[in-house]
């Protein structure tokens, strides 16, 4: 009997053939007397082994037995409890490296607010902040006009220079004359 | 809490129920009713007492861990049974990392060695009581090499199918049926030596 039959005879003798495989099985079986003795044996073997597993008894008190087991199960559940505390402290020690970035940013933020709260508060007074920021020409300059029939002309002085020279008195006598 | 009485008369349910809710009197009462069962299963695998304690006490500690996920869809020590199945497993893939394949693997590689043992006709347990009979079933176990010894109690201990018993042992459906044939075979060599040995 070749391999791959004996093996075939074995999942027979297991009931792994489907209905079919096993009702031709049968028929090839009834006319081979070696596979008959073969499957006879298997069949013998499986109900032995079925029948008669050995029993065997834990060569230890069961409070020694269970002492170790019990100690062990204590052991993990702490270990697990620390695991879970420095999972946490990991976690924070994690965060830490993001730490002076981010509070650099919100003292930013913060100034830019309090920044912003201040300019646009409506109960300080800053029409004076918008005329200091307008440059008046009128102080350093001064302009006198001459016109004939067909002419007109007109003097620009820069008097900034004429300021720290001559008294405004003096200015105002020039411009009399004229 | 319940005394130690009342736990005695509890059933396996209630018993993992009380151990689910972090009961370890219950725990430790399933333990004692099961423990032989599941020390017994680790040595028929291993064949070495002091590893077999280790490893069915690692077992009971995966399965305190684990009770919360054990639904009853098996029976309490059936779930146990499975857990000690897949530590010892572990066990002998570590083991067989270490060690260069046995003899009998080698000539089961090669092929048709179960072939060359003639086939046992006569009954060889005949007229032995059960308990003889249990100790030389377990004698000829001990004679396996494990990969055949596994397959066997998986197979006929555990009653797993073949499918199944590919799957825990990371193997093919078909390796698993050789080794189960030539593990049978060898069984019925290894009782009929018996046999003649006394009768000699």
């Amino acid at each position: 009997m070749n391999r791959d039959l004996a093996l075939k005879y074995q999942a027979f003798v297991d009931g792994e053939l489907s209905d079919r495989e096993a009702r031709q099985l049968e028929l090839t079986l009834q006319q081979d007397p070696e596979a008959q003795a073969v499957v006879a044996e298997l069949r013998a073997t499986k109900v032995l082994l079925r029948e008669n597993e050995p029993e065997m008894a834990v060569p230890e008190s069961r409070e020694f037995y269970w002492g170790k087991i019990q100690r062990e199960i204590q052991r993990l559940e702490a270990e697990s409890a620390t695991d879970a505390v420095s999972g946490w402290l990991a976690v924070v020690r994690g965060w830490r490296r993001f730490l002076a970035p981010a509070a650099g940013i919100a003292v930013i933020l913060f100034l830019a607010i309090a920044a912003l709260r201040f300019y646009n508060n409506p109960l300080i007074d800053d029409s004076n902040q918008h005329l200091a920021e307008i440059e008046d020409l009128a102080e350093f300059t001064s302009a006198s006009t001459f016109r004939s029939d067909n002419m007109f002309v007109v003097w620009v002085h820069d008097t900034s220079s004429l300021a720290e020279a001559e008294p405004q008195s003096e200015l105002i006598e020039t411009d009399d004359i004229f | 809490m319940a005394t130690q009485k009342d736990i005695s008369s509890l059933g396996d349910d209630k018993l993992v129920r009380a151990a689910q809710k972090g009961d370890m009197a219950a725990f430790e009462e399933l333990i004692a009713r099961h423990r032989d069962k599941i020390y017994a299963r680790a040595f028929s695998m291993m064949r070495s007492e002091e590893e077999a304690v280790d490893l069915s006490q690692e077992a009971w500690v995966k399965g305190w861990q684990r009770l919360k996920q054990f639904q009853g869809d098996s029976s309490f020590v059936t779930w146990m049974t499975r857990i000690v199945i897949n530590l010892c497993l572990d066990q002998l893939r570590k083991h067989k990392r270490q060690r260069a394949e046995s003899i009998e693997a080698m000539e089961e590689d090669s092929g048709g060695v179960e072939r060359q043992m003639p086939i046992i006709t006569v009954n060889p347990t005949a007229g032995l009581e059960r308990r003889e009979l249990r100790q030389r079933i377990d004698k000829a176990m001990g004679q396996l090499s494990y990969e055949h010894r596994t397959v066997l109690i998986l197979h006929e201990f555990e009653e797993l199918e073949y499918k199944e018993i590919a799957r825990r042992m990371g193997c093919s459906i078909g390796t698993v049926m050789s080794r189960l044939f030539y593990a049978r075979r060898k069984m019925a060599t290894l009782m009929a030596s018996y046999k003649r040995e006394e009768m000699s």
